[in-house]
């Protein structure tokens, strides 16, 4: 059931064992799309542009997404090269204090993944930049 | 879904073949799409995955904060580490 009635009318495009994409009908930057790889790692996209408070929020189409295809879900995966999520890491660890993991762990989607129990972070050996200054972070959130 | 657009993945997959920046080439061939058929005609035309084509939802010249520079660099290995996939030629030519 759609939260915001008005603004959001999501339309599930693909739902297969291994994708999903969930696109509102009534914004175009507002969407999910989700797919998961050969090791059980769900890679995704959540947009919701411009940030105006209307729409399908990004929360409750992470939701909608595990919801699908979560059983099969051994870790998700961000892959932060821009965004909400990348500020967030290099906010958190700018003052040399938080570190990278630890920071992951509270961006966006580090809170969604802990919302259904994946709570372990791994940082990738593929990040890089330094604290207060990545540029590219890649983590695993498991269980 | 929209249907994709076959000229567009033509034109895509030829200027990837030529050299030319996918930045460039999204300005040329998709300056009226919105952000998920951009997405989806670049994953499509270069057979990738979600995380290797999710860069693309940050490029500035679709609400984002990465340059054509950035997008490029982190895009560009991606397209030709999937050459086989969506290159017939070079395929052949490799084989």
């Amino acid at each position: 059931m759609s939260p915001a009635p008005a603004t959001c009318d999501p339309d599930i495009e693909i739902a297969t064992a291994t994708e999903f994409l969930l696109r509102n009908k009534k914004k175009a930057n507002n969407f999910t799309w989700g797919e998961l790889e050969s090791a059980g790692h769900l890679s995704f996209i959540v947009e919701n542009l411009p940030k105006d408070g209307s729409g399908c929020p990004g929360g409750w189409m992470f939701d909608a997404m595990m919801g699908h295809i979560g059983a099969a879900v051994q870790a998700i995966r961000g892959n932060w090269t821009y965004g909400d999520n990348l500020a967030a890491v290099n906010r958190l660890t700018a003052s040399g204090i938080v570190s990278l993991a630890d920071a992951a762990r509270q961006t966006r989607t580090g809170r969604c993944a802990g919302s259904w129990e994946y709570t372990i972070v791994q940082v990738l050996p593929q990040s890089s930049g330094t604290a207060g200054a990545y540029t590219r972070v890649y983590a695993l959130f498991k269980k | 879904m929209k249907p994709l657009v076959p000229i567009v993945i033509d034109q895509l997959r030829q200027q990837a073949r030529a050299g030319i920046p996918l930045s460039q080439s999204l300005r040329l061939a998709c300056s009226s799409f919105d952000k998920l058929d951009v997405i989806q005609h670049v994953r499509s035309a270069f057979t990738l995955n979600v995380r290797q084509v999710s860069p693309l939802a940050g490029w500035q010249a679709l609400e984002g904060d990465l340059s054509d520079s950035q997008l490029d660099a982190l895009l560009m290995p991606e397209i030709e580490h999937n050459r086989g996939a969506w290159d017939a030629g070079a395929a052949r030519s490799s084989a």
